[in-house]
């Protein structure tokens, strides 16, 4: 389905020399080096293999402790996108977010009359790739809401306390699905595909040394985490939450190597061929 | 026969028109606007008018209506002062492998230490059943927190499973040892539990003033559900305001206040009850969230269009406003397909800037009114006028109006 679509953009615009880029939004989190400190350059440098031109990448460092429509958070993600747009002359842009990124791009996706760049931006966009998007919310933030439980497991995803957190409870997000964000059931769809990749459980045996893809303590954490969760689900959201905006381009075990499932801290590293699929995609 | 539809689409559409809104139940808009004077200042933002189209797939299933916010519970929160401890945590339990989490509780402002926040430790509780008989130990009382070592979570929070075999009923739950001065709150998720409550509203948006209502129901049980105790408030999105409802049979209600001051973020309403379904005793807390909107702009009843010589459908919105900000109008157009079907077509947007009462034009090209597919009545439904500045959603109308 991807494929044909893609097909069919790539006729539309024969005329047109397609400068592909792409690029990586960070989820929860006030990143400043998000390339090595989110993403680990191995993950981003596999990815990016892809691309005619592997300069055509960028980065983003932004504010999303921050609810999704300020400033800080889509505001500065629609400067960077715009930045990089024109300054690199892209007209095909793949946008690969994780977790809570998702939300962000799906705010720029929804509301393209805020910001007159939006709809530069989302004419750009050939499609999202959303790796484990919290597109429904997650109980975790409401547990952390009302307290200060999970603040050392979830510290990287979540942060302390501020409003990104307050934003992913399942209640506010389900608000703001059905009254500023587009793509969910029953809703309209967003201008550009929103596709989906759902992580499906934590595996954190000592012996197994796919615990180890990308650090065994986070995963322990978020094998802890399911306690609270639906069983189905990557730790820290359920898989009924990551499917729950636009299309599912794959459930982990679809794709990766082995069949192994993709925790959340899993799903934006150089894990299973993740990283692989995401390059051959571009 | 495409060209000629196309023809006659064109033919037929003349230089302008108007249609007045349909208000059907349901449907939300303001009777009054507040004025600037009452409300704080306007924040900046994007001044330029902004628009954009995109069609949408006919096959789309679009839920149009209002559809209210409710959400599901299978767990209860209580706090407990330290005092209360030598009595005993009475634990309500309705299924069996419930997970318990106890937190200890700093007062805000206040850290905790290291050794206030191991006050609570998992091999010193036991667990006493109706029958005053004895439960501890690792077979029963399952752990959930690691070694600390392994960064699991913060030291003042223990978590664990109930075993099986424990079955249900109400419990005490006992601390021979707690060092700490602070109060402990108690989180019983009870995932297996037959029992879920679900908290309803019919609205997603209320405004300031308006009597906010909740329904209090237990998905799948027919038998009648009688509330023990409750207590229900409203707390407002930085938490600082709190407002007391009342819980009268199952339903949650009270006023809402007047604002003059909008913060970003959601109300929510903060339900916690124990009820008797069934001869059985069963605890639930909810948390629903929902929009509170101070009335700063409204549509005007009447809508202009027509068919300009590029073919786009003009529609020309009145937007009555009390105080200055960004307004949006969103909607989606409807046409008649070959069989005619009325299916969704397009999403339409357009936001402006606006100092005082004015209008909005906003324009739908060809290529998205596919003209060789679909033909006229166009619908607009699904309307909504928002106010950007302030995120607050002040219209929705279910099925706005026809251009024939």
């Amino acid at each position: 389905m991807r494929m044909c679509l893609f097909a069919l953009l790539v006729i539309g615009s024969v005329s047109v020399m397609a400068q592909t880029g792409v690029a990586f939004v960070h989820g929860t989190g006030h990143q400043t080096d998000a390339y090595n400190d989110y993403w680990k350059p191995e993950f981003v440098q596999t990815v990016i293999q892809g691309l005619p031109n592997t300069s055509n990448y960028t980065v983003i460092n932004c504010d999303f402790e921050q609810y999704m429509w300020t400033s800080d958070a889509a505001g500065c993600l629609a400067d960077s996108l715009y930045q990089f747009i024109t300054s690199k002359n892209i007209n095909d842009l793949v946008v690969i977010t994780h977790s809570n990124g998702g939300n962000v791009m799906r705010w720029i996706l929804s509301n393209p009359t805020w910001d007159s760049r939006y709809p530069v931006i989302i004419d750009k966009i050939r499609w999202v790739n959303a790796l484990a998007p919290s597109s429904l919310g997650t109980p975790l933030a409401n547990a952390v809401t009302e307290g200060t439980v999970f603040e050392q497991s979830l510290g990287w995803l979540l942060g302390y306390g501020n409003d990104a957190v307050k934003m992913q409870q399942t209640h506010w997000m389900s608000y703001y699905n059905q009254n500023w964000l587009l793509g969910t059931s029953g809703r309209p769809s967003t201008p550009k595909g929103f596709w989906s990749i759902v992580g499906t459980d934590v595996e954190t045996s000592i012996f197994d040394p796919d615990s180890y893809c990308g650090g065994y303590t986070l995963n322990l954490g978020l094998e802890i985490t399911q306690a609270w969760l639906d069983n189905c689900s990557d730790g820290f959201l359920d898989c009924s939450s990551q499917a729950g905006a636009g299309s599912v381009w794959y459930y982990d075990h679809q794709f990766t190597d082995g069949d192994e499932p993709l925790s959340h801290n899993q799903s934006r590293r150089k894990c299973f061929g993740l990283a692989e699929l995401l390059r051959d995609d571009l | 026969m495409k060209l000629f539809l196309i023809l006659f689409a064109s033919l037929s559409l003349h230089a302008g028109d108007s249609v007045k809104m349909n208000f059907q139940k349901g449907d939300r808009a303001p009777l009054s606007l507040i004025n600037s004077k009452t409300i704080e200042s306007t924040p900046a933002g994007e001044q330029a008018q902004v628009s954009l189209n995109w069609k949408l797939d006919p096959a789309t299933e679009i839920n149009l209506k209002n559809q209210g916010m409710s959400t599901l519970s299978k767990y209860y929160r209580q706090t407990i002062e330290p005092e209360s401890l030598f009595s005993g945590i009475p634990l309500t339990i309705s299924a069996k492998e419930a997970v318990v989490h106890l937190q200890i509780l700093a007062p805000k402002g206040e850290s905790i230490s290291r050794d206030d926040a191991n006050a609570i430790q998992l091999d010193r509780l036991i667990l006493v059943d109706s029958k005053e008989s004895l439960h501890e130990g690792a077979a029963v009382l399952e752990a959930l927190r690691p070694d600390q070592k392994e960064r699991a979570w913060s030291a003042s929070n223990s978590a664990f499973r109930l075993s099986s075999s424990l079955g249900t009923g109400s419990f005490t739950l006992h601390l021979d040892e707690y060092g700490a001065t602070f109060p402990i709150q108690v989180t019983v998720f009870e995932k297996q539990s037959p029992f879920e409550l679900e908290v309803a509203t019919t609205l997603t948006n209320f405004y300031a003033g308006e009597t906010f209502q909740a329904d209090l129901t237990f998905k799948g049980n027919e038998k009648q559900d009688f509330v023990h105790t409750a207590q229900a408030y409203l707390v407002s999105p930085d938490g600082r305001q709190r407002i007391a409802m009342r819980v009268a049979g199952n339903q949650v209600m009270g006023s809402l206040p007047r604002l003059a001051s909008i913060q970003p973020g959601l109300w929510e309403l903060h339900f916690d009850g124990s009820f008797e379904i069934a001869g059985q005793k069963v605890q639930r807390s909810a948390r629903l969230a929902f929009g509170l909107t101070v009335p700063t702009g409204r549509f005007e009843p009447m809508v202009n269009y027509h068919f300009n010589k590029e073919g786009q459908l003009a529609l020309d919105f009145g937007i009555e406003i009390g105080v200055p900000g960004r307004y949006e109008v969103k909607g989606l157009l409807y046409a008649m397909n070959a069989e005619k079907k009325s299916v969704p077509i397009a999403v339409f947007n357009s936001a402006a800037f606006f100092k005082q009462s004015g209008r909005m034009e906003l324009l739908i090209d060809k290529e998205t009114l596919q003209l060789a597919d679909f033909q006229g009545p166009y619908q607009v439904k699904g309307l909504t006028l928002k106010d950007q500045s302030r995120m607050q959603v002040l219209s929705h109308l279910t099925d706005a109006f026809s251009v024939n």
